[in-house]
């Protein structure tokens, strides 16, 4: 008799995770579009417009992040580093997050040489941004600044709001992130995870990349910063 | 929401003609929506790389987008490669190829025929917008350059590319490539050399390191070459043309084995090349690997079927290779193998117009079809009717066709007569490289196991006798012949099968099993690389199972 095969949890798991991502993406790109087409009239319509939209940005982040620690376990997430522009970098990420952007009336200011060229993984870097972006964007209260600047030979990447700030638990020594799960506010630490193992993929010579959090902004909120050797 | 980086000039695409290929109907709408929003009045849209094809041999696009994965069929990349190799596009069209966030695989198989730009899905009508407004800003500052290569003034082009690094400092790289690139097209290697190892003092990135590389191996330093892709493999394992240039860099050197490590390697990273995995089966072939170069034949064949890049060739190589894995035991593994190896030859009459060459062609496969099912009456009647040139003038067939022949011969045992036609392709233009190394390792091959007259008189005997299931009669043949040849592989695997065919279905005798173990003794350590090895092990394993056995004899 032939023995039964047990169905791979971690195959099915990644087969859904995928799915998943895929339906949330076409979710996120129809609600831009209807946003567009039928801007909210009333502050009530724009309330709960945000919420969809920051609700199945956070899925497809938690998505993203999934898939990508689930090919960094199995030694499957590699990096390719590549020059490319910095600004042209966060000019798309702030046109891909433009709705929640409008609806939520956030300043954004960049201060960023739009010619300058760094080495970077950017799609890597983008799920960081992703995840950064849309949680600033909901706990800021008016405004977000992205600062670059080069800092001994890294280059450093601020963003910050003005909003309460990271809560302290959070604010740790890198690769503590995962640990800190609250059940009390949602909060798994598991993008802050997954940032700090993007950033040490960057490496130059004996450089390697790392993440700063704190509440150490000249905005008084939070600051999130990212170096890259 | 403010920016504080200066905006690019807002660009007219109301004249502009644009293409959007996907088979996700949803995607198409909502790409039309937003080109629409964009400025864009001629839009066209295409479910599928048929339509693609007929609307791009009607229209002149200046920007085509493709999605990557479009199901069954053609995908992105093969659509561009074929739309670049027919020029059914403008060499000035913008490609965009879009696709998965998460598929990163796609993006490295698409080295090989770059389109100009990739956006990841999900995006939106602004993200769309800039992307487009860089490439097209892209194109305005890089006119002069890619005039000059198109009108063929590569000196001028180069001057160019230095004038235009320094004055759009966002280029910067992109100049100084095609600068590098320009001076290998003009055989000024020292040139290049500079540019690249210029590049690499300011920081170690695997596009420069592959220019060098490509560089040393044009001046046939192929070991500082493979010192160079050793550093690129350091920076991203995944370097699919790393791979590519390890494989040519070992194959110059003659280090064969390597050579297929490496195009393995490229070949599971970026699958759909046709030419990769052809190479792949081709070096497989070479090793005398053949389960794997029917496995690479046939995932060249499967994208090869909708693509130019389909021959009747690809079914060909794959009918030999599966012909040539066999084992010629008769076992329910050959039989399976033998099947394919049928199909295949059968879709060819499918896909292409019959012609003779076909037709012989595909006869000195079922030649060697027939030896390994142990029917060589019927081998030797087929091939006496190719050489009998009714069909078609042996003189006039084509170099491939006279391969195959000079294999088949080689498998019945005629080693002068194809020693001959296989020697005489070497000094052929029209044949590859690869090929020509095929055919001397073929020939080296052959000779190192020839057997002497009466030998190979006996051994056929005692195989004769073998087939007609009289196996003590065949065991004396073949003892007699190992006497005389003794360090004869092929006699003594033939010894040892019949004594293991014996005692698996007689009884297992002391003198008989000290009889085999002297044979594969006598054989000693094959090389895994050995044509012989296959057989070798299994008839091994035969011998193991029956030592550990119960003795019937007792």
């Amino acid at each position: 008799m032939m023995e039964k095969q047990p169905l791979d949890f971690s195959v099915a798991f990644g087969s859904a995770v995928h799915d998943v991502k895929n339906s949330v993406g076409l979710l996120l790109s129809s609600l831009d579009e209807f946003m567009t087409a039928n801007p909210p009239q009333t502050e009530e319509e724009n309330r709960r417009a945000v919420v969809l939209n920051y609700e199945a940005s956070r899925i497809n982040n938690d998505m993203m992040h999934l898939l990508s620690i689930y090919r960094l376990e199995n030694q499957r997430l590699f990096s390719a580093i590549e020059e490319g522009l910095v600004n042209d970098f966060i000019e798309d990420e702030l046109l891909a997050h433009e709705t929640l952007l409008t609806m939520k009336q956030v300043e954004v200011e960049v201060d960023c040489d739009p010619d300058l060229c760094w080495y970077f993984d950017s799609m890597l870097l983008k799920s960081v941004f992703n995840n950064v972006f849309v949680n600033t964007i909901r706990y800021t209260k008016s405004k977000m600044r992205i600062a670059v600047e080069l800092v001994n030979g890294y280059l450093r990447i601020t963003i910050e709001d003005d909003g309460n700030g990271f809560p302290k638990e959070l604010c740790k020594e890198p690769g503590e992130y995962l640990t800190r799960i609250n059940f009390n506010t949602g909060s798994t630490g598991l993008g802050l995870y997954f940032s700090a193992k993007v950033a040490e993929m960057h490496r130059n010579n004996d450089r390697v990349g790392y993440i700063e959090v704190d509440n150490d902004s000249t905005m008084a909120g939070g600051a999130f910063r990212i170096y890259l050797p | 929401m403010s920016n504080s980086s200066q905006p690019l000039s807002r660009i007219d695409y109301g004249n502009k003609y644009v293409l959007v290929v996907d088979d996700f109907d949803q995607h198409l709408q909502f790409m039309r929506k937003a080109l629409q929003g964009i400025g864009f009045a001629n839009i066209e849209l295409a479910q599928n790389p048929k339509d693609a094809i007929a609307l791009c041999a009607d229209h002149s696009f200046d920007i085509i987008f493709c999605d990557y994965n479009m199901g069954e069929g053609k995908n992105g990349q093969q659509l561009l490669q074929e739309l670049r190799h027919y020029k059914q596009v403008r060499h000035d069209c913008i490609f965009i190829m879009i696709t998965a966030e998460t598929s990163r695989e796609v993006v490295l198989g698409a080295i090989e025929s770059e389109p100009e730009g990739y956006i990841a899905k999900p995006f939106n009508e602004a993200v769309l917008r800039r992307k487009l407004d860089r490439l097209m800003d892209k194109q305005t500052c890089l006119m002069d350059i890619n005039t000059c290569i198109e009108e063929g003034d590569l000196e001028k082009a180069i001057v160019y590319c230095h004038e235009s690094a320094e004055r759009h400092p966002r280029h910067h790289s992109w100049c100084l490539k095609t600068a590098a690139e320009l001076h290998v097209k003009l055989k000024q290697y020292n040139d290049a050399k500079a540019v690249y190892k210029g590049f690499l003092k300011k920081r170690v990135l695997d596009w420069a390191l592959l220019g060098l590389a490509k560089t040393y191996i044009h001046l046939e330093e192929y070991e500082k070459a493979i010192d160079e892709l050793q550093q690129v493999l350091v920076l991203n394992t995944n370097c699919v043309p790393a791979y590519d240039l390890l494989a040519v860099c070992h194959e110059k050197l003659n280090n064969l084995k390597e050579v297929q490590v490496h195009l393995s390697h490229a070949a599971k990273l970026s699958p759909n090349s046709v030419a990769r995995q052809n190479s792949l089966g081709d070096i497989c072939a070479i090793n005398e690997d053949f389960e794997f170069a029917s496995k690479a034949y046939r995932s060249a064949l499967r994208s090869a079927k909708h693509s130019i890049e389909e021959s009747p060739d690809g079914y060909f190589k794959l009918a030999s290779a599966i012909t040539d894995s066999m084992d010629g035991d008769l076992s329910r593994y050959d039989s399976t193998k033998a099947v394919e190896a049928h199909k295949v030859l059968a879709e060819l009459d499918d896909r292409f117009e019959p012609k003779e060459e076909t037709e012989t062609r595909k006869d000195l496969v079922n030649v060697r079809l027939y030896l390994n099912q142990q029917n060589p009456e019927r081998a030797l009647s087929v091939m006496s009717e190719i050489e009998s040139g009714d069909r078609i003038e042996i003189d006039l067939l084509s170099a491939s066709a006279l391969f195959d022949m000079g294999q088949t011969l080689l498998a019945l045992g005629d080693e002068e007569k194809a020693h001959r036609i296989l020697l005489g392709l070497l000094n052929r233009d029209d044949v590859k490289e690869t090929r020509k190394l095929h055919i001397r390792t073929l020939v080296a091959n052959s000779k190192a196991g020839e057997l002497g007259g009466r030998a190979s008189e006996l051994n056929e005997q005692g195989a004769e006798l073998y087939e007609n299931d009289k196996l003590e009669d065949s065991i004396k043949i073949f003892s007699e012949a190992s006497r005389l040849s003794p360090k004869s592989v092929v006699v003594n695997l033939n010894l040892t099968q019949a004594l293991l065919r014996y005692m698996e279905t007689e009884k297992v005798t002391k003198s008989f099993k000290k009889q085999s173990e002297q044979c594969l003794e006598c054989i000693g350590e094959l090389q895994e690389d050995s044509r012989h090895f296959a057989r070798y092990k299994n008839l091994s394993q035969r011998f193991d199972a029956l030592s550990g056995g119960p003795s019937m004899e007792n």
